[in-house]
């Protein structure tokens, strides 16, 4: 049977042409039905707030929050609320309506909403005591520390956490420049290895009970008991020590002997003043210079040596 | 054929062009932007560096000390497996220097964890000791004669830390989590021995440092709706593997008999406790913790002890009891109130045993130390007009220590403090917000227990007990006048008054004001200033043997400032920069009516940084890096610098450093 080429010219043609108008068809169908890019339901967001948007709200993807693989993972609306009017901006308005739940510096969203979004999942752990902390108590909101749309997330890098937390505590920004100092700057001590900014049970937002028990995770051998004790050490470190940065060595707030003097009664030489001429034995330089009062008393933080000396073991020097 | 060739032509193309419309949009959805977006980073940085100077200042905690080449070099390797939610991190950090970290992390998201880290941290102490002390390292030290052998030694620590830890979610909101870190910490420190008068002095001594500290923590977690719980043990354990300091040898008779010197004893705690919190509305919550610890030191003594005691090792026993409750509620939309309360009972429960003789100003026991403290807060807190909010609070704490009938040093058993606060807030404004807040504390307490043989007239109310009323107000103030530009003031007041019927502690003061300004010149330029000042004062008084009253008006003024600048120029190019500099004083200012007073020079302080730094895109994902950190630092302190022990060990520091660090690097981004 002989083909008619000449008709197949002519309808093949008008065939691929009608599949192309049934595929830009479905394709229009399909961008009005605009597609999830990262998170399970982000399409109404993300067809607006995509790869051009100034700030790269989709980098969440690179986040935990972004791992869909977890059934606990959020979506966008999740914590910025449902937010109708800002999705749909309602006729006669000129400015498009914010979130229901707006993150920005400019928020008007209370702090208090703006925390209970987060802590919808992450009340747990150590977040327990977040409402009784300060921070709470201040409005300061989740997202005044934490980034959640960027990989890194600078508060949680020891390296980058204390530049955040002197977003606030601008006091021990200078501190930590002071010639005795923990290593902050080096990212070795982060603010969060003494301190829990989420709450805490204990005093000044420690990590552990109180500031000893803080203290004691990095310098244990300062717990004791000792057969011969300090009262102050037991009492409390930062009596003597502040531990963000001083000008005295050893984090001490004042060097020897004044120190030492506003304690110790003013007999014998504990009541001696202060001098820079050396070889003066327990007066002038000899409580002032080198270790000061600490040139005899080097067992300062207590001794476990029980010498019977009433002179020289009492007296925390063995 | 040509017919054909041009049916087939207009065909084909007819067909691409079908498909193009039909899928198009579909690929443009992943496209490579977006999968550089959502795709977790990877990055390798690796180059050189070379410090122009030596400079112990600048790299007192990194190594980076001694003029030189170090080697550059970071990494972060991140791979997540989408259809599991499972991830590999591999970091590492500061490889060519000695504050290097190292972390290995894998989890699957919502069902198991486990990682392993390593940290370094080295110490390099500020000073040179020239010193004739042999044995430095152990703990057996041979002090030279006076003068004789003398070289120069840098002390210095290192700590070493491994970390493993893990956590597997258990279902129904359980989660086990364990973690357990061995630190080590190694090198020699300052220390000392002396006694004056006669044949006595003081010599250098080198403590030897090989210290093991163990921590922990497994901790068993509850997370529901409403409530969460969250229980567990915390242990710590310490090790020393040196108990004692044997000293021999040095010209300074008088000191002969201070050996053995006991180092600090092997010590361990235990923490058993269980905190938790309760929603009962979404306006009304409420938290606690209980917890109990025991901590214990058995160390066999260095020396025997006095046999009326009837023991080789302390057998030291501390037991600590906290319980703490807090609520939180709004009972009205516009009214919040928080109170709380902890209590906590640190009980030394170290027998006590007569270690040494009585004298007129010791019992002779070992003296256990209990302290119990209770503390609370209310607060409450009203929304007004405008977005502004009132808050009123009383913080309370008492502190009960337990004392002794002979006593060296004046005592006072109890301590009770009242706060009253006051703060009035914006927190909302678009342009303007702040705080302004009115502290005033009153400490009092016990009476006063006067030193034994002590003159009724020169007791020293201790820092920590006297009787004090503090006063203190604070300010922060935001202010965007203009959309790039943002403002933060921050000011900070405070006085303190100390009973005057005793020596020490007279007045003290505090103040504290810093500015901040930030400004976006453009989309790609950003540039900041800040200064801040920082002043505190006490006034502590004293009587010398002369005798004679003087008293010392201690102050310490810090002032910095720093300056900063990050931009980009054209598509290829990052450049940036920072400026700080910080000058710290103290002043003793001591005034007396004794005429054997010395006039003490102030302290200073210097520290000047100026950080550049330009990355270049050789190509998308593969940049170059120079960093220039430039640092300067100086000093008159005159504590050692007047200063030679009676063994001629002498102490010295450079008063002046300054270096330069220059780097180059590549670095590699994939995903």
């Amino acid at each position: 049977m002989r083909v008619d080429l000449s008709s197949i010219r002519r309808w093949v043609p008008a065939a691929l042409f009608g599949a192309a108008l049934l595929g830009s068809a479905a394709a229009w169908a399909a961008e009005e039905e605009h597609k999830d890019v990262v998170l399970t339901g982000d399409a109404v967001c993300t067809r607006c707030h995509d790869e051009g948007e100034e700030k790269p709200v989709l980098s969440i993807g690179k986040t935990k929050h972004g791992t869909v693989a977890d059934k606990r993972t959020p979506t966008c609306t999740s914590c910025h609320g449902e937010s109708p009017t800002h999705i749909n901006k309602p006729e006669g308005v000129s400015e498009r309506p914010k979130p229901d739940v707006d993150f920005t510096k400019s928020s008007t969203t209370p702090a208090v909403e703006r925390n209970q979004v987060c802590l919808n999942c992450h009340q747990g752990g150590k977040r327990i005591h977040w409402q009784t902390g300060p921070h709470a108590a201040r409005d300061v909101t989740c997202s005044s520390c934490h980034e959640v749309h960027t990989q890194h997330d600078k508060v949680r890098d020891k390296q980058d956490q204390a530049e955040v937390c002197f977003a606030c505590h601008k006091e021990q920004r200078a501190q930590i420049n002071r010639p005795s100092r923990h290593p902050v700057k080096e990212g070795k001590v982060a603010c969060s290895d003494c301190h829990q900014p989420h709450g805490t049970a204990g005093e000044k937002l420690m990590v552990r009970d109180s500031v000893n028990e803080t203290c004691y995770t990095c310098h244990m051998e300062k717990r004791g008991p000792f057969v011969r004790s300090h009262q102050p050490v037991t009492d409390d470190c930062s009596i003597c020590h502040n531990p963000h940065g001083t000008v005295n060595d050893n984090l001490l707030k004042q060097r020897s002997p004044f120190l030492c003097q506003q304690c110790h009664e003013p007999t014998g030489h504990r009541g001696a003043i202060p001098g820079i001429t050396p070889g003066t034995g327990g007066s002038g330089g000899g409580v002032t210079l080198g270790r000061g009062c600490l040139n005899c008393h080097t067992q300062i933080h207590g001794t476990n040596n029980p010498f019977n000396d009433t002179t020289t073991g009492r007296a925390l020097r063995r | 054929m040509k017919g054909k060739n041009a049916v087939r032509t207009t065909g084909l193309t007819v067909l691409a062009t079908a498909l193009a419309v039909a899928f198009g949009p579909a690929q443009a959805e992943q496209s490579e932007d977006v999968i550089r977006l959502i795709r977790p980073d990877s990055q390798v940085r690796l180059g050189v560096g070379v410090l122009t100077e030596d400079a112990i200042r600048f790299g007192q905690y990194t190594g980076v000390k001694d003029s030189g080449e170090y080697v550059i070099g970071d990494f972060s390797v991140v791979r997540r497996d989408d259809p599991t939610g499972t991830w590999l991190r591999f970091d590492g950090r500061n490889l060519g220097f000695e504050n290097r970290d190292l972390r290995f992390e894998h989890d699957r998201q919502g069902d198991w964890r486990y990682g392993v880290e390593y940290s370094k941290t080295p110490r390099f102490s500020q000073y040179v000791v020239n010193t004739g002390l042999q044995g430095i390292g152990s703990n057996n030290l041979v002090v030279g004669a006076t003068g004789v052998g003398l070289r120069d030694v840098r002390l210095k620590t290192v700590r070493e830390a491994v970390t493993l830890n893990g956590q597997t979610f258990l279902g129904n909101g359980l989660d086990l989590q364990i973690r357990f870190k061995n630190e080590q910490k190694e090198g020699d420190r300052l220390f000392g021995r002396g006694t004056f008068g006669g044949t006595g002095g003081q010599q250098f001594l080198a403590e030897p440092i090989d210290h093991t500290m163990r921590q922990v923590d497994v901790i068993l977690g509850y997370t529901g709706e409403k409530l969460q719980l969250s229980g567990g043990y915390y242990g710590s354990f310490f090790t020393n593997d040196h108990s004692a300091l044997n000293i021999t040898g040095g010209s300074q008779a008088g000191l002969n008999a201070f050996t053995p010197i006991a180092l600090p004893p092997d010590n361990q705690a235990h923490q058993f406790y269980v905190s938790g919190g309760y929603s009962f509305s979404p306006t009304t919550r409420a938290n606690f913790k209980v917890a109990h610890t025991v901590a214990t030191q058995d160390d066999t003594f260095v020396v025997p002890a006095n046999p009326a005691a009837g023991r080789s090792n302390l057998g030291g026993r501390m037991e600590t009891t906290l319980a703490q409750i807090g609520l939180t509620a709004r009972p009205m939309p516009k009214l919040s109130l928080l109170a709380n309360i902890k209590y906590e009972d640190r009980d030394d429960r170290t027998p006590e045993r007569q270690y040494f003789t009585a004298t007129s100003t010791f019992n002779g026991t070992n003296e256990p130390r209990s302290l119990r403290s209770t503390t609370g807060k209310v607060e409450a807190s009203y929304a007004l007009p405008a977005d502004f909010r009132v808050t009123g609070g009383v913080d309370y704490e008492m502190r009960r220590r337990n004392g002794y009938p002979v006593r060296l040093v004046t005592f006072r058993e109890e301590t009770e403090e009242t706060a009253y606060r006051i703060e009035l807030r914006r927190a909302m404004g678009e342009t303007l917000n702040g705080s302004i807040a009115y502290i005033h504390s009153e400490r009092d307490g016990s009476s006063f227990d006067l030193a034994s043989s002590l003159a009724v007239n020169t007791p020293v109310a201790s820092v920590h007990l006297a009787d004090r009323e503090r006063d203190k107000l604070r300010l922060k103030l935001g202010w965007a006048p203009i959309d790039p530009l943002s403002l933060q003031l921050t000011a900070d007041f405070s006085e303190d008054s100390y009973d005057k019927e005793t020596f020490g502690l007279d007045k003290g003061k505090a103040t504290f004001w810093s500015l901040d300004a930030s400004y976006n010149f453009t989309d790609e330029w950003q540039g900041l200033a800040w200064v801040s000042r920082d002043y505190s004062r006490i006034v502590n008084s004293s009587r010398s043997n002369a005798p004679g009253i003087w008293t010392a008006n201690l102050q310490v003024q810090s002032e910095a400032f720093g300056v900063g600048m990050r931009g980009a120029i054209g598509s290829s190019w990052t450049v940036g920069g920072d400026l700080q500099y910080q000058h710290d004083r103290s002043s003793y200012a001591l005034t007396g009516t004794t005429a054997a007073i010395d006039s003490l020079p102030d302290v200073k302080y210097t520290l000047a940084t100026l950080k550049l730094f330009a990355e270049y895109e050789v190509k998308q994902d593969l940049a170059l890096r120079v960093d220039l950190v430039h640092d300067q630092w100086s000093t008159n302190d005159w504590l050692w610098a007047n200063y030679v022990y009676s063994d001629g060990t002498a102490l010295s520091q450079d008063t002046t450093q300054e270096a330069s660090f220059v780097g180059v690097s590549m670095k590699y981004t994939w995903r």
